[in-house]
């Protein structure tokens, strides 16, 4: 009896494993074919008449500030985005929405700089050494797995 | 909210708010739905194409399905682990409602059935340190008023 309700529980542990592994494949692959048909910067640089009017915000970095317009990095693409009156942010990064013409020109409609976002990824960083410590504080690692320190 | 330390203490006012013994997997809970999601910063300053996304860990259904994983992990009762870890990532996704955005940015509070973000569209992420700032405020009041509670009947006792 115990022998058998210790193998539906293995089952029933592995099909939530396949449907959180599932999951997650599933969300990649729709993300990929959204990535195919849909908006996204590279279909857009692609070909912007296809995109004429897509307004989209995204998270980057100002880079460089020209009269006009300036340079917009989002990690592996950098952009030429045209407006004026931005400012970099001070340690930390910029959210734009932008209007995406069809003649390929990307226009700012609006932005809000993330200032010292990066004191606050520090402050996070201290918050898992935190987490850290109350975890071991209540709990010891054993054979069976973690148990009551 | 891009900072832990929010996530951290609002975790903590539920786990001493509801009596929590293990409040670590409370924490744990609040946590982790922004550990693996928040790679898109990793692609960001490391430059390199989003490959894979890791977005659909910061939804409340795929927190369920890790929190009835993790119990494996643990020598101790499985339903209260699946509640401390629910009652954890349920603060983390009620409070990022509030952050604010320009378009349709938010939760995925119904995924995998919808794909709707939801958002209240209150503070600007770069602003929660306020949210920090009040929630270590309550914490404190909580943690003096269980204090004065305990030293009370412990001076009955006497």
């Amino acid at each position: 009896m115990a022998q058998k309700s210790g193998n539906l529980n293995r089952a029933l542990y592995f099909l939530i494993l396949v449907l959180f592994i599932g999951t997650f494949v599933y969300d990649n692959l729709r993300t990929s074919g959204k990535a195919k048909d849909g908006f996204t910067i590279s279909n857009y640089l692609g070909s912007p008449e296809k995109y004429d009017g897509y307004k989209m915000e995204i998270m980057g970095r100002v880079v460089n500030i020209s009269l006009g317009h300036f340079v917009f990095n989002i990690g592996s693409k950098d952009l030429k985005i045209s407006g004026s009156g931005i400012k970099k942010p001070v340690l930390g990064e910029t959210a734009l929405y932008a209007n995406f013409r069809g003649d390929g020109t990307i226009e700012m409609i609006d932005y809000h700089n993330y200032n010292y976002n990066h004191i606050l990824y520090i402050i996070s960083l201290i918050a898992i050494v935190l987490f850290l410590a109350l975890f071991f504080r209540e709990w010891k690692l054993a054979s069976g797995g973690f148990k009551n320190a | 909210m891009p900072d832990l330390m929010s996530h951290l203490i609002i975790g903590l006012i539920l786990a001493e708010l509801f009596n929590v013994k293990k409040k670590s997997i409370v924490i744990l809970g609040a946590l982790t739905p922004d550990l693996l999601s928040k790679m898109n910063l990793v692609y960001l300053y490391l430059k390199i194409p989003a490959l894979v996304s890791f977005v659909s860990f910061h939804t409340p259904f795929m927190s369920l399905l890790l929190s009835i994983l993790i119990t494996q992990l643990f020598n101790y009762d499985k339903t209260k682990i699946v509640l401390y870890f629910n009652l954890g990532s349920m603060s983390h996704y009620l409070s990022d409602l509030s952050i604010r955005h320009f378009t349709e940015v938010g939760t995925r509070l119904f995924f995998p059935f919808t794909n709707k973000n939801y958002t209240l569209n209150l503070v600007w992420p770069n602003h929660s340190i306020y949210i920090l700032i009040g929630s270590l405020i309550v914490y404190f009041i909580i943690i003096l008023i269980k204090y004065k509670k305990l030293s009370k009947s412990t001076t009955r006792n006497l």
